[in-house]
């Protein structure tokens, strides 16, 4: 089965004003399966952003093709390619960035809703249920700023899902969030996966949540895909070397040894 | 001068407030912690939980236009600074508290080069030294090379320019570094190096550290002692090794199995339920009642002193789940 989404031999240079070339990405290979799970891990500069923008068509690519669902994006004409591109949506770090500060969330919500034949209302007080704004309802006349930083990303994530995207581009959507708050994002992702059948791909600094949320990984340096394979194996058992390096730095935490005694607040 | 070994700094019961948009925002809640010279003590909490004004109120750095202290003192190698006016705590910036951020360029002069601010930092501090031996001295400590002297800061990468700033700091020679999340901004394996040199100059320097961070793998690797906060209040303390492996409050357990990152048999994450607490309208008694499953009567009405975490340690933690000698958790029901 073709996959869903595949970067085929994508390279992108950028020009510094200095008139030096940075080759942000190098002839890359990376594709997404149909309810895969694929973690893009590296440090800043290693490109993993700028390929997480050419997948969703933000960046256009000096070299090589965007497939999506067999159709080579590079190739559509600008109507088709807005349509196609909404089976792909993307989840910033920095919700309060990419939700319209002057906006409340019913109008958000009725913009990614937008042509759709349900109620426009009720879908999205069903949209933002799930995404755990509950009681939905009460949400809708509110503002950015009058929620919480967890609450925010909730609310992005209802708007990515308002259009039933089959692959979901997160670019570090958890960076912003504190430890307690993270658990929360990613079992709502978890939760959503299992019933709606959606791909991630999660481009993330974090390796222990690559780590466990991932099913895949692939690891970027300089533009390069240097290693990839299962997220478990790759990122307990490194083979190459920057991998190895990357995974050594990570500050381990063991597990504490009463955590069974106490279950904080489930 | 020959420093008697004591507490560098001591934050007894501070309470700190805000005033922010005609609402008073309770920052720091009684919250008391202690740093002894030489040791290296990690302060975690997650945003809002008070530990950036802890750092800041700990040099005096707390705007004085929105911020007061409420009650409560900070003693700094002993002398009472709490009503300190800004004049009497400069002088004790830098020599014996000096402090690093989470954003070297902010705090380093963007148009003047390197060197002349660390020389800077050595000229006010110890204008008795001979000043480039010393400016050489001081990178070497950082593991700068010398020709970072004449870059500015924005040409340098963001681990060196946390150790610009480090130089300069110890250009002061500290007694106690304050790190208000120095490698957070910066890539793991940067990170890995700016602990490792943090860890490396206490040794070296047998300086005390009070490293401040919402990573907990962090604080874990590099201090001997922890203290944990919440809302505004010191919730646990104790050895690094009690705390992590024995956490005593609710939270803390919470925060240690969210932040291990393992899905469990559903494969979902651990989480902590609700929502951060908001600073403006505190409940009563413990501020954690809210989120916890675990909460008495008595948690709603106020917040224990300390108990005993019995965790074989020198471990205290503020709940009332230890109370009594021997109940612990079953008292709530569980394990």
């Amino acid at each position: 089965m073709e996959p869903l989404l595949a970067l085929q031999n994508v390279s992108k240079t950028f020009r510094r004003s200095g008139g030096s070339v940075v080759h942000a990405v190098r002839g890359v290979d990376l594709e997404v399966g149909y309810g895969e799970t694929l973690a893009l891990v590296g440090e800043s500069g290693s490109g993993k952003s700028t390929l997480g923008r050419i997948a969703l068509g933000l960046l256009k690519p000096d070299q090589g093709r965007v497939m999506l669902a067999g159709k080579c994006l590079n190739e559509l004409p600008p109507d088709e390619l807005r349509l196609a591109r909404t089976a792909m949506q993307p989840i910033f770090q920095d919700a309060t960035a990419s939700l319209n500060p002057r906006r409340s969330a019913r109008e958000l919500m009725a913009q990614a809703l937008r042509g759709r034949p349900q109620a426009i209302e009720q879908r999205a007080i069903a949209l933002l249920d799930s995404v755990g704004l509950r009681p939905g309802a009460e949400y809708l006349p509110r503002y950015p700023h009058e929620l919480s930083g967890g609450q925010r990303q909730r609310l992005a994530i209802a708007r990515a899902l308002a259009v039933e995207p089959k692959l979901v581009i997160a670019d570090e959507p958890l960076s912003g969030a504190d430890v307690s708050i993270r658990g929360q994002i990613l079992n709502l992702l978890i939760g959503i996966k299992e019933e709606r059948g959606v791909a991630y791909l999660m481009i993330t600094h974090d390796i222990s949540i690559a780590r466990a949320f991932a099913d895949r990984v692939a690891v970027m340096m300089q533009g390069e895909i240097v290693e990839t394979g299962p997220a478990k194996e790759v990122l307990s058992a490194p083979r190459h070397s920057y991998t190895k390096q990357l995974v050594a730095a990570v500050p381990m935490l063991d597990a504490p040894v009463n955590a069974g005694a106490l279950e904080a607040g489930d | 001068m020959a420093v008697q070994p004591g507490n560098i700094l001591e934050i007894d019961a501070l309470s700190v407030t805000y005033r922010v948009r005609g609402k008073t925002v309770r920052a720091m809640n009684a919250a008391s912690l202690t740093v002894r010279d030489g040791e290296a003590v990690g302060l975690v909490g997650e945003s809002g939980s008070g530990k950036s004004t802890l750092a800041r109120v700990s040099l005096g750095l707390i705007p004085r236009k929105i911020a007061r202290i409420e009650s409560g003192r900070i003693l700094i190698a002993g002398r009472d600074a709490t009503r300190f006016s800004e004049t009497e705590w400069e002088s004790l910036r830098g020599d014996p508290v000096a402090m690093v951020f989470q954003d070297p360029l902010t705090y380093l002069n963007p148009v003047m080069r390197v060197g002349p601010q660390i020389a800077e930092s050595v000229r006010r501090h110890t204008p008795e030294l001979p000043l480039d031996q010393r400016v050489e001295e001081l990178l070497e400590l950082v593991k700068l090379p010398s020709v970072v002297t004449r870059a500015y800061p924005h040409e340098l990468s963001g681990g060196m320019r946390q150790r610009a700033l480090l130089a300069v700091a110890l250009g002061c020679r500290p007694r106690l570094l304050i790190a208000d999340e120095p490698t957070t901004a910066l890539d793991v394996t940067t990170q890995a190096e700016i602990l490792a040199l943090l860890k490396d100059l206490r040794r070296r320097l047998g300086m005390a550290m009070l490293l401040i961070s919402h990573d907990l793998g962090i604080v874990a690797s590099a201090c001997e002692r922890i203290y944990v906060m919440y809302a505004g209040h010191t919730i646990e303390w104790g050895g690094a090794g009690a705390v992590f492996q024995t956490p005593a409050h609710p939270y803390t357990v919470g925060l240690l199995r969210a932040a291990h990152a393992v899905r469990n048999a559903e494969g979902r994450f651990a989480t902590i339920a609700g929502d951060p607490p908001n600073l403006a309208e505190l409940p009563p008694g413990c501020p954690f009642v809210p989120r916890c499953s675990h909460a008495l009567a008595e948690c709603s009405r106020d917040m224990p002193e300390r108990f005993d975490a019995r965790s074989g340690d020198p471990h205290s933690v503020r709940c009332w789940l230890y109370e009594k000698p021997g109940l612990g958790f079953d008292r709530a029901g569980t394990g």
